[in-house]
């Protein structure tokens, strides 16, 4: 959607050929997204079958082609300003699942906790030590997806000290919740002795 | 590269009528000069401690702290005195700096108390203010500055002199983000001039600008991430983006 759009925001400003659209794409956003000339002509192809732009010379060679805008592409660029960024329905993401699932496997979830932690600060350090390295001024497009990376990861960070602090609070009872989860029934249909999840937690250091 | 600051399983306590309280245990850490580090961790981990105790403020219960290769516990209450004047700066989240004086004179407050002529104090400010962006507002009063402007200042005071070796509290604390970033820009423009800065933060964004995090939990530290080299990871970003 990105370049899609991207395409029709470029040629808003006038027409233009494929590869110069490529080059205005990677120069206003400097370089953060590199686009395969190959997929500049396809997305055009695409726009043009949707009636979203128009090629202005006869040429068929996809290279030598013109490109302009219509008023339907026109008013698609500006909705797509418009309108929030879907981000979708939340996914089960693996490191929910990982700290989830080490309440009850006998791991300690604050060990979890800490390696991802310890891997999500060392890429604030990569992205910060970017940052110190990088005009914020007339890189701005570079700065901003920069920060966007930051923002993210530092949300991870919170997350993580917010259910490192909730587990410390909740003490063995939120693995004894757990642990009170009816065993699985295994093949034969006879129940699954579970492990004592609580067994590694207890004795650990709070 | 020599050791600014060494701290040999260092443990405190502090002990209330008849209560114990266990701050921090056996913290093992060797700083070289000129590197930024931060030190992370929630509420009551031992941030501010392992800061009072690196910065000679206190003297462990158990424990070594070593400041530029002299042990800090051999030291009399003059030499003591000497070294928060002289080696140590300080920087506050609240700035602490004094609303009757002007900004200069707070910057040259610490060497005049040391003796220094107030010509020569007065110099050496203006150099520090000029460091951190600031001298056109010298003689201005702090309540005159913005939040921003105030922590350049103490960041001047922190310096100024033959100090090396900075200690911050929280100092990005009470300013939004973009005034807190550039306060770590700056506070990372020292450790590149010879300083070397350590700072508590609550915020791992900005500890994330220093080469080395600590992270503390309960008194203990629990991990440290070192900065990595910037060799080719910016072409590796830009092609992952």
């Amino acid at each position: 959607m990105v370049v899609r759009n991207g395409l029709l925001v470029m040629l808003d400003s006038g027409p233009k050929y494929g590869y110069q659209l490529k080059m205005e794409f990677e120069h206003r956003t400097n370089n953060v997204w590199a686009l395969n000339i190959g997929q500049v002509y396809t997305t055009l192809a695409r726009l043009e079958r949707d009636g979203l732009i128009e090629h202005l010379n006869g040429d068929e060679s996809d290279t030598h082609q013109l490109y302009q805008i219509t008023d339907l592409g026109r008013r698609e660029a500006r909705e797509w300003f418009a309108t929030p960024v879907d981000r979708g329905t939340p996914r089960r993401n693996e490191l929910s699942m990982k700290v989830i699932l080490s309440l009850c496997s006998g791991q300690d979830p604050r060990q979890v906790i800490q390696i991802q932690r310890a891997a999500a600060v060392k890429r604030l350090q990569e992205y910060t030590l970017l940052k110190t390295e990088i005009d914020t001024q007339s890189d701005l497009a570079w700065v901003i997806m920069l920060d966007s990376m930051l923002v993210e990861t530092e949300a991870e960070v919170r997350w993580l000290d917010l259910v490192e602090a909730r587990i410390i609070e909740s003490g063995p009872l939120t693995v004894q919740n757990l642990a009170d989860i009816p065993p699985l029934a295994s093949a034969d249909g006879c129940p699954v002795e579970a492990p004592d999840p609580t067994s590694e937690l207890k004795g650990a250091p709070r | 590269m020599s050791s600014a600051l060494e701290l040999h399983r260092v443990s405190h306590e502090y002990v209330s009528g008849s209560v114990v309280t266990s701050a921090l245990t056996d913290i093992d850490i060797t700083i070289p000069a000129g590197t930024m580090v931060a030190i992370v961790g929630a509420s009551g981990s031992g941030k501010s401690t392992l800061l009072k105790l690196a910065g000679g403020l206190e003297t462990p219960t158990a424990g070594q702290v070593i400041v530029e290769g002299m042990p800090i516990r051999s030291f009399g209450d003059a030499r003591l005195a000497m070294l928060r004047r002289r080696s140590v700066g300080y920087i506050f989240q609240e700035y602490n700096l004094i609303p009757s004086l002007t900004v200069a004179e707070n910057v040259s407050l610490p060497l005049e108390l040391d003796g220094v002529t107030a010509t020569a104090a007065r110099t050496a400010a203006l150099t520090q203010l000029d460091a951190v962006g600031i001298v056109e507002l010298a003689d201005r009063l702090p309540d005159q500055l913005s939040g921003g402007e105030q922590q350049r200042t103490a960041i001047a005071r922190a310096i100024v002199g033959d100090r090396t070796l900075v200690m911050a509290d929280e100092p990005t604390g009470a300013l939004d983000s973009l005034t807190g970033e550039s306060v770590m820009r700056l506070l990372r423009h020292r450790c590149m001039a010879g300083h070397t800065v350590v700072f508590a933060t609550h915020n791992v964004a900005h500890a994330a600008w220093a080469d080395l995090v600590l992270y503390l939990r309960d008194g203990r530290l629990v991990d440290q991430t070192c900065r990595v080299d910037a060799d080719s990871l910016l072409t590796d970003l830009r092609a992952r983006a």
